[in-house]
């Protein structure tokens, strides 16, 4: 899960225009008003980075305020869709 | 005889298939049937700022049901306003018209979720100003004034009156199928003529449900269409796009998905039309015209996705040559009769600074080209600017800024060929000053924070000289052809 937030910070630095290095980003921070500000262009474009990143797509009932209120919160969720397609390759495996 | 606004609050607070529908944000949701009261509450609050009959009112207007409720109110009286979207911070107010005698802001959802609890009345979340710069002037009663969606610079004041406002608004009624069963979303600004009188005020006149959304955004929306259930939609391009990604499967109940504000790319519409059922309708209009022409739901997809479609009730069209001495074949520039047009432009003070036409013909200012059925499929600017974002962006006032960049010489801004997130890309040529290396990126990254994000362009070039014609002008068409 921390591995998953540290590269939510990095992908946030590095491509979306904050002028914040990825250590100065607060994983418990508001993505929105009041935190980090993200508008809605750099909603999609964390959504998309996300998604490629880590191999994973988001279902419309992923796409929701919670699942968006701060990194922290989105790597909760991306962790769930890892452990879903890891508990798949182990089953696999076996 | 059409009914008044305030008729219209009175007869859905009664009529029985409309009394139980809602005003709705992300805090408040109101039954149409407690409107007279709420309007009565936030009338006490406007007589007790000392404002006169006769002065006009700036609104900083976010999509919340307070602020619905606050221009509801004002137009119920027959008092003047300007509708304008709230300051970013309330440490950084924007300036309001000197002929306006008051402000009004209004917080925001957060700020109510924050602060107040959902049973404070909406009045409660109006906080009005004396304007210190008030030049003393009263004002017509019955008008409403809207800034233009302008380029870097001072936008117009366009002055609208209620009557003519809700004139359109009767257009849209009928374009687009509202009724008292209609659940109708507007995330997209109240305080823009396009919120306020293609989505909200149509609302209004048929009594339907409304829900406010602001400050959208893809997961906001989700979770707005999960709560709420609209078939009605008011939207952009931008918003579309952003919508895509959040999409997993075509909706079905939608009536009508409207976008306007900026061109939609052919590729975008034809795409996101799937997504809601084939029920995408662009409409074309201004903030001088208003809600002026678009398709219907039983034009082609080919038809719905390239032309602006049949003029709004009363509304005609036209095209006239050229001034700019092209091929009278690459199409006529645009001229629009309205009978719900605006009157004129005023400045900050409040005097008039051109009047509509008495013909009653406005010049758009868009290059348009007729089809074989009679339709308009716009092609372009006359005056050498693109929308982005919903907004007018002169590349003259990009060429400005980047010229004044250290180490940029010469420097020259086209509209490029494609279509972005924020509409039809930029373009900027330059050439640098003697002995300075810089590339493109580095150039594009010093206009963060210089200019509006949604002008910042899209492709910078470093070249050694720009092209110009045998007269020594600049070659902008080969600049255009250049460009990406």
């Amino acid at each position: 899960m921390e591995r998953i937030i540290d590269r939510l910070r990095h992908l946030v630095a590095e491509n979306i225009d904050l002028g914040l290095t990825a250590e100065a980003i607060d994983p418990g921070a508001q993505l929105m008003e009041g935190g980090l500000n993200l508008d809605s262009l750099a909603l999609v474009k964390l959504i998309s980075l996300s998604q490629q990143e880590f191999k994973i797509e988001f279902g419309e009932d992923d796409l929701r305020i919670e699942s968006f209120a701060s990194l922290r919160a989105l790597a909760g969720v991306i962790a769930v869709h890892r452990g879903d397609q890891h508990s798949r390759s182990d089953t696999a495996a076996t | 005889m059409p009914l008044s606004i305030a008729a219209l609050i009175e007869q859905n607070a009664g009529a029985v298939e409309k009394r139980e529908n809602i005003l709705a944000d992300d805090v408040y949701t109101f039954r149409l049937r407690e409107l007279p009261q709420l309007l009565d509450e936030i009338d006490v609050v406007v007589m007790q700022s000392g404002a006169g009959a006769d002065s006009c009112l700036a609104i900083e207007c976010n999509n919340s049901a307070p602020s619905a409720l606050l221009a509801l109110a004002l137009m119920r009286a027959g008092r003047s306003f300007i509708l304008a979207p709230p300051s970013v911070t309330e440490n950084d107010l924007k300036p309001v018209p000197r002929f306006c005698s008051h402000r009004i802001v209004v917080s925001s959802p957060n700020a109510c979720l924050r602060s107040a609890d959902a049973t404070s009345p909406p009045a409660n979340c109006l906080r009005v100003e004396a304007n210190p710069f008030y030049n003393g002037k009263p004002t017509a009663t019955e008008k409403l004034f809207l800034r233009t969606s302008g380029s870097m610079g001072v936008s117009k004041i366009v002055v609208h009156s209620h009557a003519r406002v809700l004139g359109t608004a009767r257009n849209a009624v009928e374009k687009y199928g509202f009724t008292a069963e209609s659940r109708v979303s507007i995330p997209v600004p109240l305080a823009h003529s396009y919120g306020f009188t293609a989505g909200f005020l149509p609302a209004v006149i048929a009594g339907a449900s409304i829900d406010l959304q602001d400050k959208t955004n893809v997961v906001r929306y989700l979770d707005h269409e999960r709560r709420f259930r609209p078939d009605i939609v008011f939207a952009t391009p931008s918003l579309c796009e952003m919508l895509l990604t959040g999409f997993r499967k075509p909706r079905t109940q939608y009536h009508a998905f409207v976008t306007s504000g900026q061109r939609i790319g052919e590729e975008l519409f034809r795409t996101f039309d799937q997504m809601v059922g084939g029920r995408l309708i662009n409409q074309y209009g201004s903030t001088e015209m208003s809600a002026t022409a678009a398709c219907d739901f039983g034009d082609t997809l080919d038809k719905r996705a390239t032309e602006i479609g049949r003029p709004m009730s009363g509304v005609e069209l036209r095209l006239e040559p050229r001034g700019d001495g092209l091929d009278p074949g690459t199409g006529g520039e645009l001229y629009c009769s309205h009978p719900w047009g605006f009157e004129g432009y005023v400045d900050e003070d409040g005097e008039w600074i051109a009047i509509a036409a008495a013909d009653g013909w406005y010049r758009t200012g868009d290059i348009a080209v007729k089809t074989t059925g009679g339709s308009m499929i716009v092609t372009g600017r006359a005056d050498a600017s693109v929308n982005r974002s919903g907004y007018l962006v002169m590349l003259s006032d990009i060429e400005r800024i980047v010229e004044r960049l250290d180490g940029v010489g010469e420097v020259a801004v086209v509209a490029g060929k494609k279509e972005t997130e924020r509409g039809q890309s930029i373009a900027v040529f330059c050439v640098l000053r003697s002995g300075v290396a810089l590339d493109g990126t580095q150039v594009r990254r010093r206009c963060v924070g210089l200019m509006p994000p949604y002008a910042i362009p899209d492709e910078v070039r470093i070249v050694t000289e720009l092209p110009l014609l045998e007269s020594g002008k600049l070659n902008r068409r080969a600049l255009e052809a250049m460009a990406g």
